[in-house]
């Protein structure tokens, strides 16, 4: 059974990957994951210099999901580099770094630290993060802003570049678009949802910073519908993120025209939940006798 | 740190409310130490979603003399310990643990204070166990429990079996002092009942208003205290960074409840009006 993919030019073992923010920098789920068992890891988010991140409470669980807004915090791309990435390295983990800036020179900074740098396998760039003004967002939400940093950073690195995109959008195919038409590799979808909780006893909101972003099961037919969108009309391959809890998730999808797929609050929950949807995908291709997982990305059928 | 299906031996009403639970997991128990928690994941469901942390209460012997169960102490606050409360004995359990960093116990501790406010009694009872086992020079244990009614006083007798001098406050008057467990410490400090220094050690653990005043408290008087905080918390392994609490090192330091703690130096923690521990 051939479970390979290739995602804009990172060549994957199987279409398993971490979601960033939700797996640390690996080390963390190592007890539970074989970490070279898996596609790729994509770290938490990278920036230049290391960020505090917001004041707590920082999360709150909703029905059926739950919000954050940690705020980016991370170590800062020099410490990333000296502590965190032997370990991920010696582990034959395929190692994918998320990376953001404030500014369109410091997502160029960040990339080109990288560059140099021996074991990493492509970067994923957030231009999605809900939770802080200054990075994130406000290059993804616009499709200029979107090409213009895709475009810096394109030439601040070889390394194959996956565009993380936002949710919180009017059109995702057409930023989509815009950031294909500025050299990216490959798309990843959907970052969360911007939300908010209230506690009705005090009035205030439940996050520290008032809105945060859902994730969890709650927004999967949403990110499903995105990717949809998305991988029907670009050209470049898509990782379908949102709410993947289990293979039958994931497997939709694939269907949807999903390459591969990132697991993020599910592993909050079963530590184990990426090898357990790895092995339900290989049960799903066995017992409809599908030799190659590549033929089933994009197969959804109207009839 | 282990994930497993464990046997639930009993889930009792305690007090309205609050229940105990025991169950069956050796590899959690053999690990355990006082104030390290474990995470439960209450259902199989998609909602309630994350697993919940409860901190250990006892860790208990079994008949062949190895550690091999957990307690835990829990009160009804929302639909996740709802449905724990509806578990029944031979039920299986999801659980994740032990984690986190329990109390540092000195050897040479002669005067133990522990500071309990409501569910906050919970770890103080295996930790109570420890000292008395592992403290050779112990002199005095006490226990100052506060609550907001005779409901929320919890355990009295097990410390009490234990030899520990147990002192009581309500806020509604039904029990003992009526007022707060903060002015049962200010009375103890008073009394002078303790020999300053280095042999006396103060462990906390209840809301964080209380940990708050005995920390200020415990610090004018140059005591070592240790309190364990509380938290929403998603992951527990150290991931997602959704627990963190304020720390005195530098402006903006966070550290993480799952990982740097659950118990801290009381000096360590940043205490000031947005600090909200969930």
């Amino acid at each position: 059974m051939d479970l390979s993919v290739n995602i804009g030019g990172i060549q994957l073992k199987n279409p398993v990957m971490t979601a960033s923010g939700t797996f640390g920098y690996g080390e963390e789920y190592a007890p539970y994951v074989g970490l070279d068992k898996l596609g790729a890891i994509v770290v938490k988010g990278i920036s230049l210099k290391p960020r505090p991140g917001n004041p707590p409470p920082r999360i709150v669980e909703t029905t059926g999901g739950m919000l954050n807004s940690i705020g980016l915090e991370n170590i800062g791309v020099d410490r990333f580099i000296g502590e965190k990435l032997p370990y991920l390295i010696d582990s034959g983990a395929t190692i994918i770094v998320n990376i953001f800036g404030s500014s369109i020179e410091e997502y160029g900074d960040v990339a080109n630290k990288l560059d140099d740098t021996h074991g990493i396998s492509g970067l994923e760039i957030n231009i999605s993060c809900p939770n802080v003004k200054e990075g994130g967002i406000i290059f993804g939400s616009d499709p200029h802003m979107a090409f213009e940093v895709v475009n810096f950073v394109r030439q601040s690195t070889k390394l194959p570049l996956i565009i993380k995109l936002s949710p919180n959008v009017t059109d995702i195919a057409e930023i989509a678009r815009s950031v294909q038409d500025a050299g990216a590799d490959a798309l990843s979808l959907i970052n969360t949802i911007k939300g908010m909780a209230i506690d009705i006893e005090t009035k205030t909101p439940k996050l520290a910073n008032i809105t945060g972003g859902l994730s969890g099961p709650a927004i999967k037919p949403i990110a499903l519908r995105m990717v949809w969108e998305v991988a029907r009309v670009t050209k470049i391959p898509v990782i379908g993120i949102g709410g993947i809890m289990n293979a039958y998730d994931a497997l939709e999808f694939i269907i949807a025209g999903a390459s591969a797929i990132q697991v993020g609050t599910a592993n909050f929950v079963n530590p184990k939940a990426t090898v357990d949807i790895l092995s339900g995908i290989e049960k799903y291709l066995s017992d409809h006798r599908i030799g190659d997982i590549k033929s089933l990305i994009g197969t959804l059928s109207r009839e | 740190m282990h994930q497993m299906l464990s046997k639930i031996l009993f889930n009792i009403e305690v007090s309205p409310t609050y229940y105990k639970m025991g169950i069956d997991c050796p590899e959690i128990a053999s690990r355990a130490a006082p104030g390290q928690f474990i995470m439960v994941r209450v259902s199989n469901q998609l909602d309630p979603l994350l697993r919940r942390p409860f901190v250990i209460h006892r860790i208990q012997r079994a008949n062949t003399g190895s550690y091999s169960q957990v307690e835990i102490l829990y009160k009804i606050v929302g639909k996740g310990t709802e449905i724990m409360s509806e578990m029944k004995e031979y039920d299986d359990i999801d659980l994740l643990g032990p984690v986190g960093n329990g109390y540092k116990i000195d050897n040479n501790i002669r005067t133990a204070v522990l500071v309990g406010g409501g569910i906050g009694a919970a770890p103080l009872l295996s930790l109570a166990e420890r000292i008395i086992s592992q403290c050779s020079k112990l002199k005095s244990l006490i226990l100052l429990l506060g609550g907001k009614g005779r409901a929320d006083v919890l355990c009295v007798e097990e410390f009490e079996r234990l030899g520990v001098e147990v002192r009581v406050a309500t806020e509604d008057g039904s029990l003992e002092h009526r007022g707060l467990v903060v002015d049962l410490l200010l009375d103890y400090l008073e009394s002078g009942d303790y020999s300053p220094g280095s042999s006396t050690h103060c462990f906390a653990c209840g809301p964080d208003t209380m940990l708050k005043e005995v920390s200020k408290i415990i610090a004018e008087k140059g005591i070592s205290c240790q309190i364990s905080l509380e938290s929403r918390m998603a992951c527990a392994v150290g991931a997602c960074l959704g627990c963190v609490v304020r720390t005195k090192a530098g402006g903006d330091v966070y550290k993480k409840v799952c990982k740097d703690g659950p118990v801290f130096d009381s000096n360590e923690i940043f205490w000031d009006e947005s600090t909200t521990i969930g």
